[in-house]
């Protein structure tokens, strides 16, 4: 291989009888680099924001739903234990979950629908960590709002309870701790007139905000006391749901199999309890964010080709600029299998510098747009540079044994580290110029690098260039010498 | 005295679409080891393909020529490339330089698509730029040199390898007079020094005369030899 490389590297540096050819193929090289480092930024912000989002899934909610194939159940405190002894599981939580229309006091009409939870605090905290999402609170039925609401209207309204509500719910309709709020029912029979059906109304005080960061949850939620809950419906220790947290989120099926076989419910309930693991509520999610990762990989792919196609053409014109050169090396004895493989290593170098640099290109714009602020101030980083400066000054003086690639690898690794340090997050607000941490408080774009991808895009970009190396190097290997020589 | 070349019936057509074209019709030839013979003839009486299928470039249409007895197109195509590699050598009319190389680099190029080390192929090709009065231009590329400079880098490739054949292709043919002698003076000089046959292609009267033998070739075929 060693004439076929030492033509080749030379006819890409050329620039002697066609200027044109060298920068073409540096824009070769430029190609794939982009294309490489596109794919990569891509698809990491985007694992990196559908894993960001999961993460906050799986920090509020439940990893596993139970509940019976009829809406209440009874009995359920034992269900609970026997599923808290199942292996994996964190804990267990009983809730009631309906949903009702939201009437603010002062207010002529419903204002919205949301769904109530009706939860015991100990268990919930334990399975969702609820309490961590709400300031100042501590219990439902005993809060200093309580008290003022009760001196506010004591005597015209009775006050059922206490309301954490959804923090964007409260903004929309305008309440904030203290208010009242009156929840309304669907309709139940009415007792006074056999029958006909009424609404149940309740009267309950905003004890607190809920604001776990998830839009969806913050806008849909309002949570009640679970006996309180019992007592509005009349369903006196029986509930609807029971919530589960795991050790681990990803044995969710294995476990809900489990629940599935040891947990029974009391027969004419339909006994086999139904389940549903986070991945199957959340699957629209997951499944649209899976379906735009390859979407967007095929618009960059797309990329990718053009910089091979780019190769291609660069590839065809120097085998015709380089024809007469072609005749004088089979004259010199160079076999066909020589030309062809000058022409491939064309290909394999322009592939080889265009996967490195853009590899390094998409993983440094990973690196800034996730990198987490640092423990020194970060033009500190520069300061590393140094270290190949002080080097070189000491090999001057003392010589070192260290050569020239030496030095260019301790430069590379240098200036790598100094660019690390001195890389900052890019916010999502400052570019956007509005507030997106509203919605899924992420602010920063969350940016998960998956090596794995990232050497098969490697590969991937290199085999594509070889491939478009093929035709031009057959080509060239192809020419019958005798006529090559003629070639003016 | 054994004959290290012998051309048997060789004939070359080509073919243009439907017709074809004879250039060669059967030519015989018989050169011995350490000749120098001139081919002279005039222009597209198939001189260029003669020294083209006496390099193994090109393949006959019929007939065959023996290198020391042995069948040279009865080889395959990876034995006739090592075949021009290691027993040719070529000299062009316009030098065939490649033009991104250096001439040390040029000449060296034949040593390492005989798969020599670097190291081996850069010092025998320093030797012979020498050896043909080049040893100040050995990093000038083809471009910054002269005619007769080119043209002497050219002969030093076409030795690099020791090759027993030499084949010039007119190589002074766009040469002045007084270069051209000096080039001439350099290829006798390396005909008496290294025992190497030299078959040159030419127009010019004074190498013609000089050779040891002249082959005249007329409408494809050998006309006359002194």
């Amino acid at each position: 291989m060693k004439y076929e490389w030492f033509i080749a590297s030379r006819y890409l540096k050329s620039r002697r009888k066609q200027a044109f050819i060298s920068i073409i193929s540096i824009i070769s090289v430029g190609g794939v680099t982009l294309g490489i480092a596109a794919v990569i930024i891509v698809v990491s912000a985007l694992e990196g924001f559908s894993n960001g989002l999961k993460e906050k899934f799986l920090a509020n909610e439940a990893h596993i739903i139970v509940r019976s194939a009829y809406n209440y159940f009874p009995n359920y405190h034992g269900k609970i234990e026997q599923i808290e002894r199942i292996e994996g599981v964190v804990a267990a939580s009983p809730l009631i979950l309906s949903q009702l229309a939201l009437q603010p006091q002062g207010s002529e009409s419903i204002e919205a629908t949301i769904y109530i939870k009706g939860i015991d605090l100990q268990a919930e905290d334990q399975v969702t960590g609820f309490s961590n999402f709400v300031r100042n609170f501590t219990e439902f039925n005993q809060s200093p709002f309580i008290d003022e609401a009760h001196r506010r209207i004591a005597g015209s309204e009775t006050i059922t309870g206490g309301i954490v509500l959804g923090y964007h719910i409260a903004r929309k309709i305008g309440v904030v701790p203290g208010d009242v709020l009156r929840l309304i029912s669907k309709m139940v029979p009415n007792p006074a007139n056999p029958g006909s059906f009424m609404p149940l109304m309740r009267n309950f005080v905003v004890v607190g905000l809920y604001q776990s960061g998830l839009y969806i949850h913050d806008n849909a939620f309002g949570f009640i006391d679970l006996r309180t809950a019992q007592k509005l419906y009349q369903k006196p220790d029986e509930i609807n749901l029971i919530e589960v947290r795991l050790v681990d989120a990803d044995m969710a099926p294995t476990v809900s199999n489990k629940i599935k076989q040891e947990v029974r419910f009391d027969p004419g309930l339909g006994a086999i309890p139904i389940t549903m693991t986070w991945m199957e509520s959340r699957a629209d999610f997951f499944d649209a964010f899976e379906l735009e990762k390859i979407v967007t990989m095929i618009v960059v792919a797309l990329i990718i080709l053009v910089a091979v196609f780019n190769i291609a053409s660069t590839l065809i014109m120097m085998v015709m600029e380089k024809t007469q050169d072609i005749g004088i090396l089979r004259a010199m004895g160079a076999s066909k299998q020589g030309i062809r493989n000058i022409f491939i290593l064309q290909g394999g170098i322009i592939g080889v510098l265009g996967s490195i640099l853009g590899t390094a290109l998409g993983v440094y714009v990973c690196w800034r747009l996730e990198f987490q602020v640092g423990l020194f101030p970060r033009w500190y980083g520069l300061l590393i540079l140094l270290v190949p400066v002080i080097l070189q000054v000491c090999q001057r003086v003392w010589s070192l044994p260290i050569n020239a690639t030496g030095f260019l690898l301790i430069w590379c690794i240098a200036a790598g580290l100094a660019l690390y340090f001195v890389a900052q997050p890019i916010y999502l607000d400052n570019i956007l110029g509005k507030n997106l941490s509203g919605v899924y408080q992420l602010n920063r774009l969350p940016v998960k690098i998956s090596w794995g991808f990232v050497v098969l895009m490697n590969l991937l970009s290199m085999a594509t260039c070889w491939l478009a190396a093929l035709y031009p190097a057959r080509k060239a290997s192809h020419l019958n010498p005798v006529e090559a020589l003629r070639h003016e | 005295m054994n004959n290290l070349i012998r051309v048997v019936d060789l004939c070359k057509s080509y073919y243009d679409g439907f017709t074809e074209l004879p250039v060669l019709k059967g030519v015989d030839l018989k050169v011995k080891k350490a000749e120098v013979i001139a081919v002279v003839g005039a222009s597209g009486v198939g001189k260029s393909t003669l020294l083209h299928l006496l390099g193994g470039l090109d393949r006959p249409t019929e007939g065959t020529i023996f290198y020391d007895g042995e069948d040279l197109f009865a080889l395959k195509d990876q034995e006739l490339d090592r075949f021009r590699n290691e027993e040719i050598g070529f000299v062009f009319q316009f030098h065939h330089l490649l033009p991104e190389f250096t001439a040390l680099e040029n000449v060296a190029m034949a040593g390492l698509i005989a798969r020599q080390t670097s190291g081996v192929a850069h010092n025998r090709a320093k030797e012979l730029l020498e050896y043909v009065g080049l040893g100040e231009r050995l990093e000038h590329r083809p471009s910054e040199l002269s005619g007769g400079e080119r043209q002497r880098v050219a002969i030093a490739r076409a030795l690099v390898n020791q090759p027993k054949v030499v084949l010039a292709d007119e190589p002074t043919g766009n040469l002045d007079q007084k270069t051209s002698d000096a080039v001439h003076d350099l290829l006798w000089t390396l005909n008496d020094q290294f025992d190497q046959t030299f078959i040159i292609v030419t127009h010019n009267q004074t190498l013609a005369q000089r050779a040891d033998r002249l082959v005249q070739l007329v409408d494809g075929q050998v006309y006359a030899q002194r």
